[in-house]
């Protein structure tokens, strides 16, 4: 499902947010009332469960960090196309439902859509068939609720290739609509996201 | 899929044309006299790509023509210049079979009957005096077949070196066809075109020979389909220099381009209407590319061409007068050429084969008013074709390489495509005779436009004609 640029592109973003996490400083336990016979073992059991919880926050803003990077890379994965063809095959379908729940789970999210054709045909044909495909993907997450005004979107033809060449593997990669977030943040990442 | 195997049952009916090539190489052997007029038809037959397309060309008479050299007052550098300019200019007409004015010298009396023997039907005799701010040309151009002057004339060159001076030239050996042949040339004309840089496309201008190359934009951004005002002062272009392909407008010593239309989606393929003030272009309506027209005069008022509402319509090239012009639509599936009329309905022009995928793009209107050129994909290559304007049979007129986007000289016989033919670039096609001339070489060129004629020769005193 994910490239393995996508992976680690993943694996890195989820490590840079942990280690941002553990330089926060660590809350200081207020200071012991009384200092009595057993107060060092008490002490102690509650540094313990202070350096527990500590743990356990670490772990859910981790966690919750994950989520929130996959949802992100599941809302901007690219969806790819057909020759001359705007039609959105199942793994598309599949991919734009997700971003939808996404989207609708995250109402604050502004999203611009790319549409782009491989570099066969003509110039100014590829321009119509990118906005199609722009089009279609608008059109289907508008079906499944989300407000056309919060998707912008464009065709850029085949004036930006994502992988040079011309093979049938990079003809097939450049087909494809490209998603960016524009505004708003994810918030609530859907469940199952992590 | 499907798309794919039927292009594929294609490709097998077609070898039927490799077998009519192969007949056609061995009629030659015996028809010697016939090979001379089927060049285009062996080239066909050698065509590496192996299927076979077969081009038909006019074997045409052309008429020997003789430059003799020029007497003049001016420096002999000078004077061999201009000659030089005149002579390749008849040359790239593809009127003449150009003959060597071997073995005279300037101001010796001309011998129009013994040019006729040599194979000079037309004989140019030139002569260059000072005169204030530049130079008087003096052009005669016999008849030699019925010994007679054909037409005369005396142009006014600026100085050489000043930035005009090559396009008066131009416009002196336009004359010159217009007297031989009654019909206009294309030499005082220029080219504007797209060329990839590192990450941006930007629009560059050309004179009709390859000289003279100028950037016109700089946004380095992605710039396409440049077109020329009737009056050849401005092109019209889509620039994304904003993020999405917007439609601007530029005068040609400016520096400051005018935003016509950046509507929601792209805002591409700009046509100027032969009264210089519509101009049509495709953009975004509810989800579909349509037509429509940007009035200059008013500087607003979108009015709406197609209303293709499920189907895509671009690339608009107006006829002439006016009244029609060729279009793009997906109407049928792939895209097709059309031909309609403002508030009429559209007619199918280009080859359409029932049941089969066909993409047909990128039609121009020959300013002569009877063709419109296009490109069509054939064995995943696209190949220029012709067709009657009025519907008819298309004519195939390239399949070397992958070629693309023509557009009509001003004599409605030339084409400038894009190809990628010997290394790619730009390529100037005679649709007479067949004959192709590089007119830029190299990677990344691309949606040539040719301008309108751009100078009219500045005539003193003339006779002659037609």
């Amino acid at each position: 499902m994910m490239t393995p640029r996508q992976l680690s592109t993943l694996v890195l973003v989820v490590f840079a947010m942990g280690a941002c996490k553990k330089r926060q400083p660590p809350e200081t336990p207020p200071p012991p009332a009384a200092v009595t016979d057993d107060s060092a073992a008490r002490e102690r059991a509650r540094a313990d469960s202070v350096a527990a919880a500590e743990a356990e926050r670490e772990r859910m803003a981790r966690e919750s960090a994950a989520a929130m990077a996959r949802a992100r890379e599941m809302l901007t994965d690219r969806v790819h196309f057909e020759y001359d063809s705007f039609n959105l095959d199942s793994q598309a379908e599949q991919r734009l439902q997700m971003k939808a729940e996404i989207l609708r789970s995250n109402p604050g999210i502004q999203l611009r859509v790319e549409g782009h054709a491989d570099e066969r045909g003509s110039t100014e044909y590829n321009l119509a068939l990118g906005q199609r495909r722009a089009e279609a993907v608008r059109s289907f997450l508008g079906n499944y609720g989300i407000g056309t005004e919060r998707i912008n979107i464009t065709s850029y033809g085949e004036e930006q290739p994502l992988v040079e060449g011309s093979s049938e593997s990079a003809w097939a990669q450049n087909r494809r609509a490209e998603f960016t977030v524009t505004g708003g943040e994810i918030t609530n990442p859907p469940a199952g996201a992590d | 899929m499907t798309k794919r195997r039927r292009q594929h049952a294609s490709l097998v009916s077609r070898s039927q044309n490799q077998r009519r090539a192969v007949h056609l190489l061995t009629s030659l052997l015996v028809f010697p006299a016939l090979a001379l007029l089927l060049v285009p038809a062996l080239a066909a037959a050698q065509d590496p790509g192996g299927v076979r397309l077969g081009l038909r060309y006019q074997a045409e008479y052309q008429p020997g023509l003789v430059v003799l050299p020029f007497s003049a007052a001016a420096s002999a550098a000078e004077t061999e210049s201009i000659r030089g300019i005149i002579r390749q200019d008849l040359d790239y007409s593809d009127r003449f079979s150009l003959r060597e004015a071997t073995g005279v010298r300037s101001g010796e009396e001309i011998n129009v009957p013994l040019w006729k023997e040599r194979g000079a039907d037309y004989v140019v005799e030139g002569t260059l005096r000072p005169r204030a701010g530049g130079v008087a040309l003096e052009l005669r151009l016999h008849d030699a077949v019925y010994g007679r002057v054909k037409g005369e004339g005396s142009f006014n060159l600026p100085m050489p070196g000043d930035p005009n001076f090559r396009m008066a030239v131009h416009a002196a050996a336009d004359e010159l066809v217009r007297w031989a042949t009654g019909d206009p040339g294309m030499a005082a004309s220029r080219v504007a075109f797209v060329l990839e840089g590192r990450g941006s496309k930007e629009i560059y201008i050309a004179d009709y020979d390859g000289e003279n190359v100028q950037r016109f934009t700089s946004d380095g951004t992605t710039t396409l389909s440049p077109a020329w005002s009737p009056d050849g002062r401005r092109l019209a272009y889509t620039s994304f220099r904003n993020g999405t392909p917007a439609l601007l407008e530029r005068e040609l010593g400016s520096s400051r381009a005018r935003l016509l239309s950046d509507r929601q989606g792209i805002n591409i393929t700009p046509a100027y209407a032969p009264d210089g003030q519509r101009i049509a272009f495709a953009t975004t309506y509810g989800g579909a590319t349509e037509l429509a027209i940007y009035n200059r005069e008013r500087g607003c008022c979108l009015e709406a061409l197609t209303e293709g509402r499920r189907f895509d319509s671009l690339s608009p090239a107006w006829a002439p007068d006016g009244q029609r012009f060729a279009f793009v639509s997906n109407r049928l599936g792939g895209p097709q050429v059309y031909v309609m009329s403002p508030g009429g309905s559209p007619r199918l022009i280009s080859d359409y084969v029932y049941g089969q995928s066909s993409y047909n793009t990128a039609p121009d209107w020959s300013p002569r008013g009877d063709w419109v050129a296009y490109a069509s994909r054939i064995n995943g290559q696209h190949q220029l074709k012709m067709v009657p304007a009025a519907g008819g049979a298309a004519r195939l007129l390239t399949n070397e390489g992958s070629n693309e986007d023509p557009s009509w000289a001003p004599d409605g016989r030339h084409v400038v495509f894009a190809s990628t033919r010997e290394g790619g670039g730009l390529f100037v096609l005679d649709t007479v005779s067949g004959r192709v001339r590089p007119l830029l070489r190299g990677r990344g060129y691309g949606l040539p436009a040719w301008s309108p004629p751009l100078m009219k020769a500045s005539v003193v005193t003339m006779s002659g004609g037609n």
